[in-house]
């Protein structure tokens, strides 16, 4: 047997992998009533005339009054993930439900649903119903207490691959030398009490940009090393319950909270699960049944390590394809999203798009607010792909109403870390003449940077 | 160890406190620039201020109404025009604020809604049956409407005369929307006496604080109905043709421009603290913009910028004549350019000052934009 074979056969404690499945359903879950409480399904999804889509995906729209039914289908199978209870079946439904919510409108795109969708993804492939779950109670025949130790690396090294890549992003001038965009942000919590003053200092602007940096790119190291990994945990709690005061980010540091936990060894995770045995009444004693769950030989095992193992490739690549496009990344976005570049800049912007009759030449300005909410104007208006779309729907529109050649301009400035505004897009292109694709927009123009 | 989680709680805990507690000895307030002062400068020399006088000039124009009711002659008619006048000039230098009370009872719409529906005010002269609480209503009543009443577009005062004189229906219609005016004016401005302190109060970073709200609002203002509203529509910038009907008082004919001078001062001097009731010193947008630059360490001088593109704006306004429903039909040219001196500035200031301010927009959950 080779390495890799012998690392595959390997096993361990399913209590990480349950712990963290438990955790994970418990708290998107969590985040699904609060997302619903706070009136977001209506408010992003039903109000709104108009929904960004990504490229290829314009068919996933909000289903209307029936995306109040997604959100409790998503929900149920969150409840029945943290439970264990017909776990492959919740997983699939949640993995699908969740990516449906989110691909319906490019608007809410955040780095942490993304997240949630890749680990809910890996998840469909874990056997993390095996232990602590309904289903293993109730089938002893299916209950493990040691399941394949690959199961558990591959969660360390995706919450891994996010800090790590999220620390990489910030290496950039803006962030390292000029403290920006903390030097804008910062002094906006003025008022927190006790350090609301210091928030306004620059040596604050330059320790927080930097210490951010270094926790990023070392904690996935300082949490896989045991001797440094309780320290390790204890900065993880702190940067994130920071992160969650200073900054309107919602339940992402409580996600990534929890999912540092999987660094730790099983018994943390079985002291864990025991508390919580004791809440729920039932004996631990019919879970730790000494069976071992071995990678099997099946093609079926085999087909499941590729994938994977593709996945993670795809993963630790996709965040460097922003290189294959020319120009500054902040200002063109073409290749920002699903990267980890999180809390990275200060993006401000304004579109007036034009309507124009190409033979006549008469023309009018659009109110953007007459489509679209408040909310996706300001994501629309400085992101070029979301430009370019609103453009094609603004065309179809006044096509729609018998406007004859028509021609969509817009005017449109940004403004990045405080630079002073800048034209952002070429007023004189005809955008409703040019498709969406991943090639670069040469319609974009060029970043003027003043040194 | 059995219990690792309680252990690393309790070192979490006693970290967070020890950070909170170092930072707590090193107390900076002294050097943070004072938003209490901010607002505190903005309701005493504008909010409050402006609002009262602005509560004096429509009591004054409840009288002359009452006059001309109550005796139809064309002297009480020129009364009745100039009071209107007076009025809705003040009211041009308290429109930008939409917060507490005012918002509340959405005293912009039932002030200032125009084009006014000529239309609806004669068919609810016909029936003598109208709520003016009713949004559907707002475009029957405050200045446009009365306006529509009190002017002919011929600029005939005797057309004007001759339609109140024998018609007691219109007549109670403009008493009635006076009324209302004098009713929803009061209400608010009694109101900002007591909400004036909880809004100084309110001096926090959230959306609901006040400088988010009210810089929003001075915004919305600015791009709706100071650039749009009483410029850009008119001059057809968003439609395929110019609508000079749209103008601001269209049937008074020439008082559209000068209430557009006041306006502008208006938005001027909230922006550079020369407000209302003017004193030396006042904090200000244009303070907080230097100051916000200071600690960010650029020097774009954002402050002068917008106030150099207010004087390009006034200096364009000037060239206008004082119809602007007449300048657009005749030299629209001249209305485009004054628009894009008034558009350059909400560049400046939805783009630059917004994320300066770090003013949120919406409450949503966000990583970074």
């Amino acid at each position: 047997m080779n390495t890799f074979q012998r690392y595959i056969q390997q096993t361990t404690k399913a209590a990480p992998l349950a712990a963290f499945r438990f955790f994970f359903g418990l708290l998107m879950a969590i985040s699904l009533i609060r997302f619903a409480a706070h009136g977001w399904i209506e408010k992003l999804y039903i109000l709104p005339k108009f929904h960004f889509s990504y490229y290829g995906l314009s068919w996933v729209k909000p289903l209307g009054d029936w995306t109040y039914l997604l959100f409790m289908v998503c929900f149920i199978a969150s409840i029945a993930v943290m439970l264990g209870y017909k776990y492959r079946l919740a997983i699939i439904t949640f993995f699908l439900s969740f990516c449906y919510i989110e691909l319906m409108d490019k608007t809410t795109y955040l780095n942490h649903y993304y997240f949630i969708s890749i680990i809910a993804f890996i998840f469909i492939f874990l056997p993390a119903g095996k232990y602590f779950s309904i289903d293993a109670y109730l089938k002893p025949e299916r209950c493990f207490q040691y399941v394949p130790r690959w199961t558990k690396d591959i969660l360390m090294l995706m919450v891994g691959i996010v800090y790590f890549y999220a620390g990489v992003a910030k290496l950039n001038s803006d962030w390292m030398l000029e403290a920006l965009p903390l030097k804008i942000w910062l002094p906006g919590s003025y008022d927190l009490p006790l350090i609301g003053g210091l928030l306004e200092q620059s040596w604050v602007h330059y320790a927080f940009s930097w210490a951010g940096m270094l926790y990023d790119v070392s904690i996935p190291f300082l949490l896989w090393y045991k001797p440094t990994r309780k320290l390790a945990f204890v900065g993880v709690i702190i940067f994130h319950i920071m992160t969650r005061v200073l900054f309107p980010i919602g339940m992402f540091p409580f996600i990534m909270i929890f999912a540092a936990l999987i660094f730790f060894d099983a018994p943390t995770h079985e002291w864990i699960l025991d508390k919580l045995s004791r809440i729920g009444r039932f004996s631990m004693d019919r879970f730790n049944n000494g069976k071992r769950l071995l990678h099997s030989s099946l093609s079926w095992s085999k087909a499941r390590l590729v994938l994977l193992g593709s996945f993670l490739v795809i993963q630790l690549l996709l965040p460097w394809r922003y290189l294959l496009y020319p120009g500054n990344l902040f200002w063109t976005e073409e290749g920002y999203r699903f990267s980890w570049r999180v809390m990275l800049m200060e993006k401000t912007a304004y579109a007036q798009f034009k309507v124009k009759n190409g033979q006549t030449q008469e023309q009018f300005y659009i109110n953007n607010r007459d489509f679209l909410s408040s909310f996706q104007e300001k994501q629309m208006s400085m992101q070029p792909d979301m430009i370019l779309e609103y453009a094609h729907y603004l065309g179809d529109h006044f096509s729609g109403q018998g406007h004859q050649n028509v021609e969509v301009y817009v005017d449109s400035y940004a403004s990045l870390n405080g630079r002073i505004n800048q034209p952002f897009i070429d007023p004189d292109v005809d955008l409703y003449q040019k498709q969406e694709s991943f090639l670069h927009k040469d319609w974009i123009l060029k970043f003027k940077d003043e040194d | 160890m059995r219990n690792p989680l309680r252990y690393l709680i309790a070192i979490a805990c006693l970290a967070i406190c020890i950070v909170s507690c170092s930072d707590d000895s090193n107390d900076q307030a002294q050097d943070q620039y004072d938003r209490g002062q901010l607002l505190s400068d903005i309701a005493e020399f504008h909010i409050i201020p402006a609002y009262q006088d602005y509560l004096i000039a429509v009591a004054q124009l409840s009288e002359s109404a009452a006059d001309f009711v109550n005796d139809v002659t064309s002297e009480n008619l020129d009364d009745l025009q100039s009071s209107w006048l007076a009025a809705y000039k003040k009211w041009q230098w308290v429109e930008m604020i939409n917060i507490g009370p005012t918002e509340e009872l959405a005293l912009i719409n039932k002030t200032n809604i125009y084009p006014t529906d000529a239309n609806l005010i004669e068919e609810h002269i016909l029936n003598g049956n109208y709520n003016f609480d009713l949004p559907s209503n707002f475009v029957a009543q405050g200045f446009p409407a009365i306006d529509y009443l009190i002017h002919d577009l011929s600029g005939d005062n005797q057309m004007v005369i001759a339609r109140f004189s024998d018609n007691l229906a219109a007549r109670t219609y403009l008493s009635d929307v006076v009324a209302a005016l004098v009713s929803n004016t009061s209400i608010v401005v009694e109101a900002w006496n007591s909400y004036r302190s909880s809004f100084v109060e309110n001096d926090g970073s959230s959306a609901t604080g006040s400088i988010n709200k009210l810089v929003n609002d001075y915004l919305f203002y600015y791009e709706k109905y100071l650039r749009a509203g009483k410029v850009g529509i008119p001059a057809g910038v968003f439609s395929n043709s110019t609508l000079s009907e749209k103008v601001e008082a269209y049937y008074s004919q020439d008082k559209s421009k000068e209430l557009l001078q006041e306006g502008l001062r208006a938005a001027v001097a909230f922006f550079n603290g020369s407000y209302y009731s003017a004193r030396q010193d006042l904090l200000s947008f244009q303070t907080y913009i230097q100051y916000l630059e200071g600690l960010s360490g650029n020097d774009n001088g954002l402050d002068q910028l917008i106030i150099n593109q207010f004087d390009l704006a006034q200096e364009r306004l000037d060239a206008v004549s004082d119809n602007l429903s007449e300048q657009v039909d005749s030299d629209n040219a001249k209305m485009l350019s004054l628009y894009d001196a008034l558009q350059q500035n909400v560049i400046y200031m939805k783009v630059d000052m917004l994320q300066l301010m770090n003013i949120k927009v919406d409450y949503v959950d966000a990583d970074g934009d």
